[in-house]
């Protein structure tokens, strides 16, 4: 029996536990009900506005004109914002807080924001490592790059509170593959990936053959460029006209920097007379080189035996 | 007999005579009809009015629940209180008095929203001369308790939602005939006025060269509180180290932090600017200041006249002469801003320019976006 009472004794205890525990959450929970205006230090970018007028008619919206303004507010339980002394925020130490929906024409920022990207333009070859950054965004943000070949996940910033820029950044040699992330003001992030070429390295071609002497049609030229877009052969003379022909890129062989392609045309046409050749290379940038005109006799035609003068010394041989 | 002779003779006499008198009660009289005037209560103003403040955030000279004797202007924040002492008259006696209390309204004089009631107080009995008690010609110096009171009349600044913008403000005594007088110093004022710092440019140094100096754009810093509301704001600036938010492999010049002690700042504001900054620095222990706020940066003015900056990230009182952003025109005593620099108050629209200076370490490499240079403004 002297358990049953203490049983008992314990479920009482826990009533009346659980009793004031109640209480003290309603008490909690109408206190913080109660209490629900916030002093804010509202911070505003340009053209913002904090509707005060929805606190009191007889305030004037709050208009920011400048680069950013902030003001001391109270915002009410219904969610707009009436003003107050700015050192009601300095006594708090308040740091800013942004507008929200209803006390404020900026809407809660759930979405990211959107980027134009003018240049680079994906794919292409630029001929400088200096190339144009140039792009719009549709909200404030702040914008940084990653080069993922060699940035070592080094974020680069481009601009902070942006919503557009253009100018000139270095990029490097060959394949570019940038990703571009934009983070607008209330966090919100958006990231683009590019890639694009720099080709800022001339084409050079430092050997053609034959060099002297006669041409059979068969040439061979040896370049340094990484990215050649077109090699072509110009042949011919004055007299009788001049003609091109395109190599295969894909045929030419590849040592170290140096690549070695070669051609074969007829020049039969040409026979007997003296041309000129040259190749002219161009990579992906645009850039072009065209080698030194070399002049060469052509001689197409198999030795004709005319005649055959002989003499008869002896009979037997051997 | 003789008796009897003496007694007719006397009322022969008496008869004789009422007649007469009978006679000229008929006449016409003069009636009396005296009315006293209904008085219309007098209110005296005594001294001028005082604001105290809301015991929230006090000011650098005035404690808090003291008057604010820095406050020039008439505006007034919520809690704050107006008061003002009055001496009230009704020549029908003190018990016609009804009510006398404080009104807020668009118009002068009687008539507005009724927004307190007065308290009866105590005087002296020479009436103040700063009562400046008179009814036309005459100057009352005596006070008469049948006719006169004293009352304090407190008027306690509510929310913006119910007090907002310029008001008429007055006590109005009110007597039992329903005739109401006020003090002749009606007051207007700007209660809860909207204050709001501007800052016009960007804090831009790009491309600057490890080892040298860069100077920015110059910067706006405004008081754009609301039109004619007078609020003076005192201004301040405080700031943080800068750091890399990228993974950039910075360092400056021994470590990823670029130090406040790098930016210093020119300012000019009309006459006054940092060229002729007084370097005050407050220690420890500050007759005025409470709490510490960075006493191991000393305010430095340069050959330049570039100021550097406090470190901190918040506003406390402490700032006061170490971190306003011009310490240049102390005012020491009023009327007037007594213990601020004059230099560093500005008025609602004007704007104040700041041009900064960045003497970037070497070697120094990175994007130092993170960190943050604070402008804080004081309504005084």
């Amino acid at each position: 029996m002297p358990e049953g009472k203490n049983l008992e004794g314990g479920c009482q205890m826990n009533k009346l536990t659980l009793t004031i525990l109640t209480f003290i959450l309603v008490l909690t929970f109408s206190i913080t009900l109660a209490s629900a205006d916030v002093t804010q230090l509202l911070c505003l970018k340009k053209g913002e506005t904090a509707e005060f007028s929805k606190c009191n008619p007889s305030i004037s919206d709050y208009v920011c004109k400048r680069t950013s303004c902030q003001t001391c507010v109270i915002k009410k339980d219904a969610g707009h914002y009436c003003p107050a002394s700015q050192n009601a925020c300095n006594s708090l130490g308040l740091s800013c807080s942004l507008l929200n929906d209803t006390g404020g024409t900026t809407e809660v920022d759930g979405d990211a924001p959107n980027i134009s990207l003018f240049s680079p333009i994906q794919g292409e070859v630029y001929p400088s490592r200096s190339v144009i950054l140039n792009l719009d965004i549709d909200e404030l943000a702040t914008v940084h790059y990653l080069d993922n070949i060699n940035g070592r996940g080094r974020w680069t910033r481009v601009c902070k509170d942006c919503n557009e820029y253009s100018r000139k950044r270095s990029f490097n040699e060959g394949l570019n593959d940038i990703t571009i992330m934009a983070e607008d003001l209330t966090g919100n992030i958006v990231y683009e990936d590019l890639s694009f070429y720099i080709d800022s390295k001339s084409p050079k071609i430092k050997r053609t053959e034959p060099r002297k002497g006669f041409a059979s049609g068969l040439f061979e030229v040896q370049f340094t460029e990484e990215n050649p877009a077109s090699l072509i052969l110009q042949y011919g003379s004055f007299f009788t006209g001049m003609n091109e022909a395109p190599l295969n890129l894909e045929e030419c062989s590849i040592g170290g920097t140096t690549t070695s392609c070669s051609a074969e045309v007829n020049l039969s046409s040409y026979s007997g007379q003296k041309i000129q050749y040259w190749f002219m290379l161009e990579d992906m940038a645009g850039s072009q080189v065209i080698s030194k005109a070399v002049e060469l006799k052509v001689d197409t035609q198999f030795p004709v035996i005319n005649s055959i003068n002989y003499t008869i010394d002896r009979r037997k041989f051997g | 007999m003789k008796n009897l002779y003496t007694i007719l003779v006397l009322s022969l006499l008496v008869v004789s005579i009422i007649p007469a008198a009978f006679a000229t009660s008929i006449g016409s009289g003069i009636g009396v009809d005296i009315i006293t005037e209904d008085f219309e209560p007098i209110v005296w103003m005594c001294d001028n009015r005082i604001v105290v403040d809301d015991d929230v955030q006090w000011g650098r000279v005035s404690k808090g629940d003291q008057g604010m004797m820095e406050r020039m202007n008439n505006y007034a924040f919520e809690g704050e209180r107006v008061s003002w002492n009055v001496l009230v008259m009704d020549k029908n006696g003190v018990e016609k008095i009804q009510d006398v209390f404080a009104t807020i309204g668009p118009t002068q004089g009687i008539g507005n929203d009724i927004e307190v009631n007065c308290q009866r107080t105590t005087g002296s009995q020479e009436i103040p001369s700063s009562c400046n008690a008179r009814i036309l010609e005459e100057q009352i110096s005596t006070f008469n308790s049948d006719t006169m009171e004293y009352y304090t009349c407190t008027l306690t600044v509510e929310t913006a939602e119910s007090m907002q913008g310029e008001y008429w403000v007055t006590v109005e005594a009110m007597d039992m005939d329903g005739l109401s007088g006020t003090m002749d110093e009606n007051e207007y004022w700007f209660l809860n006025p909207m204050i709001a710092l501007s800052i016009d440019g960007d804090l831009l140094f790009e491309d600057v060269r490890a080892g040298t100096s860069s100077y920015s754009d110059t910067l706006l810093i405004g008081n754009d509180a609301e039109p004619s509301s007078g609020v003076m704001l005192d201004m301040f600036i405080s700031g943080t180290d800068f750091y890399d938010s990228m993974s950039s492999g910075a360092m400056c010049p021994t470590t990823n932090q670029l130090g406040l002690d790098r930016f210093a700042y020119f300012a000019t504001n009309g006459a006054y600017s940092t060229a002729n900054d007084a370097e005050t620095d407050s220690t420890d222990p500050k007759p005025i200041n409470e709490g510490i706020y960075d006493v191991s940066t000393n305010r430095d003015r340069d050959a330049e006249g570039y100021v550097n900056i406090q470190r901190g990230d918040h506003f406390d009182r402490s700032m006061y002469y170490e971190a306003e952003i011009i310490q240049s025109g102390f005012q020491q005593e009023g009327p007037g801003p007594a213990g601020y620099y004059r230099g560093n108050l500005l008025a609602p629209g004007a704007e104040m320019a700041l041009t900064f200076r960045l003497d970037l370490p070497e070697p120094c490499n990175g994007d130092f976006d993170t960190g943050d240079i604070y402008f804080w403004g004081e309504a005084i």
